[in-house]
């Protein structure tokens, strides 16, 4: 424990004579305009990166000094009404009998069970209602609404009469203390506006997609989250879920002019002085996505969505920069930038070849101080984050699938953001269930262009190598590391999934 | 309590054996693998689970012939 405490600040201190130094660099070396403007690309990349490691590192201080105390039980006879909703459009039959077993089988005494339909399709309709008959859930279907899920849990709060509202993706498995234990932490304060609870990916036997993804999560719900959580700004994630209906209704409803409506709604209801808690200890079972298509899908619509809100909250900052806490500021700027993350790693992956190619260096550091500032930044923050993985039980092969995922889909994060600033419509994709089809071939040309691009650089600097070899050296490495990372794609690409989604 | 509850609650107790039970397990199986425990633990929290998934079954019957005599 005293190691991960250490670490950090160890990490943090890395971190800050590194930047100093590299500025310094930067902004005194005597170079052309073409290697400034590389440089200044190269910069923004690695600040962007250090930006988001050191809001990673301090999520992780908080949460090594900070321990939630559970909630007290609440009293027999006084739970008060949930309503448990599931939003639901066109979802395979299979899934939605698991999540209404599961939801049906809550251990609570006072829940109703609401299924708000907002399939187009005949089958699906007639499928969702037999479903509802059978699990004793109250079937709606809102036959005019805007802004997809948000319209519909709309829809849903004009006729609802419970004290709070559960959401659940209707893929999502509950235990069966779940109302008992999240209802009693909101009982806690009236100004708690929503509680949140993590989800844990159990197709994890599928494919090696789903292991990555469940990692990403489980990164994101274990630490990110309950740093969040230390500042007052956890935010919606969509699912696994409960609100206090009269927050809503005092914010007007869920935000329906964004794509990740939670997020928004989140914001809006910080911004009006609401709390939200997130707790860690309320188990939600769910469904990775298994392919690469639909794991891109689901990146792109996150990706899109949440810089939506940055737009949204930049406008709110300079109107009103006293409607949330400088924590809460802070937080929102992380969680709102988060998918620039595809251009950082963009700017990162062309800076080696231009050099390599072109002769334009942009790193303007000699090698002892990169030695001396870079490695220890660069060791201390993989320590950290490693250190925090294993503290959770997880293998490295783990790990490694969830940094590859989250490394190919950067074309497809670049695309989704600069979409989402253009403010190009994005239309609301479901992420799928189940098996889809492979991306074709010719639709990877992104990752083929930039795999070429770097085996060219590779073959350059063989030749330019006796000119300056330490610093073709390290760009040609930094190409190889790249050349391999982007392989991956097409390996991912063509896996085969198992079809046995469970198994005891 | 009426008869029709006590219908009611024994056929939320059959779903519960039949359906709930084995979702549970299965999800707690598959998810057993991050916990932090050997292998020889995971596979003996596996055979409790298919144990588990056995009796549920032998419960349910049980249930359905408390429904035939109410």
């Amino acid at each position: 424990m005293k190691t991960l405490l250490v670490l950090p600040v160890l990490t943090m201190i890395s971190i800050a004579i590194y930047s100093c130094i590299r500025l310094f660099f930067f902004f005194t070396a005597d170079y052309g305009f073409w290697d400034k403007l590389f440089a200044i690309f190269l910069i923004l990349g690695e600040a962007y990166m250090i930006i988001h490691a050191l809001g990673f590192m301090i999520n992780v201080f908080k949460i090594d000094r900070q321990k939630a105390a559970p909630p007290a039980k609440i009293p027999e006879g006084s739970h008060p009404s949930v309503a448990v909703v599931v939003a639901a459009k066109h979802e395979p039959k299979e899934v939605l009998e698991r999540t209404f077993t599961t939801l049906a089988s809550m251990d609570y005494p006072d829940f109703n069970l609401y299924l708000l339909d907002g399939s187009t399709d005949e089958k699906y309709i007639q499928q969702d209602k037999d479903i509802s008959r059978r699990y004793h859930v109250t079937y709606l279907h809102p036959s005019q609404f805007h802004g997809a899920k948000a319209g519909i849990i709309n829809f849903f709060l004009q006729y609802s009469e419970e004290k709070y509202m559960a959401v659940f993706d209707a893929d999502q498995n509950p235990m069966p203390d779940f109302l008992k234990k999240v209802v009693a932490v909101a009982e806690q304060d009236e100004n708690i506006a929503f509680v949140q609870t993590p989800q844990f990916y159990s197709n994890l036997a599928v494919s090696p997609i789903a292991k990555g993804s469940a990692l990403q999560q489980a990164v994101f719900y274990e630490s990110i989250c309950e740093g969040k959580n230390t500042s007052n700004a956890m935010f919606c994630c969509g699912t696994n879920v409960l609100f206090r209906i009269s927050a809503l209704e005092k914010v007007g409803g869920f935000v329906e002019t964004s794509i990740t409506e939670d997020f928004a709604t989140s914001v809006k209801l910080h911004t009006e002085g609401f709390r939200s808690v997130y707790y860690n200890h309320a188990n939600v079972f769910g469904l990775a996505p298994e392919s690469l298509s639909a794991y891109f899908k689901q990146q792109y619509r996150w990706s899109a969505g949440t810089v939506g809100v940055l737009k949204e909250l930049l406008s709110r900052f300079s109107k009103d920069p006293g409607s949330l806490t400088l924590g809460q500021w802070w937080e929102y700027f992380l969680s709102s930038t988060y998918y620039f993350v595809g251009w950082a790693f963009f700017l990162l992956v062309i800076c080696p070849p231009v050099y390599l190619i072109f002769d334009l260096p942009s790193y303007f550091i000699s090698p002892k101080v990169y030695i001396l500032t870079f490695m220890p930044y660069f060791v201390l923050t993989l320590f950290v984050f490693y250190g925090i993985m294993k503290k959770r039980k997880y293998h490295i092969s783990e790990v490694y699938n969830g940094i590859i995922l989250a490394s190919v889909s950067y074309p497809i994060l670049m695309q989704a953001v600069t979409m989402s600033l253009l403010g190009k419509k994005i239309t609301f994709n479901v992420t799928p269930k189940g098996k889809t089809r492979k991306i074709p071939f010719l639709k990877l040309w992104p990752w083929t262009v930039m795999l070429i691009i770097n085996v060219i650089a590779v073959c350059v600097g063989i030749f330019k190598f006796h000119n300056n070899p330490y610093a073709i050296g390290v760009n040609m490495l930094w190409c190889v590391y790249h050349i391999f990372i982007l392989s991956h794609v097409y390996y991912l690409n063509h896996l085969n999934t198992n079809n046995k989604r469970y198994s005891i | 309590m009426t008869k029709e509850e006590i219908l009611s609650k024994l056929d939320k107790a059959v779903m519960q054996e039949e359906e709930a039970v084995p979702i549970y397990a299965e999800h707690i199986s598959t998810t057993a693998m991050w916990a932090g425990l050997s292998n020889a633990d995971i596979e003996k929290i596996k055979d409790y689970l298919r144990v588990l998934h056995e009796e549920s079954i032998g419960h349910a019957k049980a249930f359905e012939k408390i429904k035939e005599l109410i």
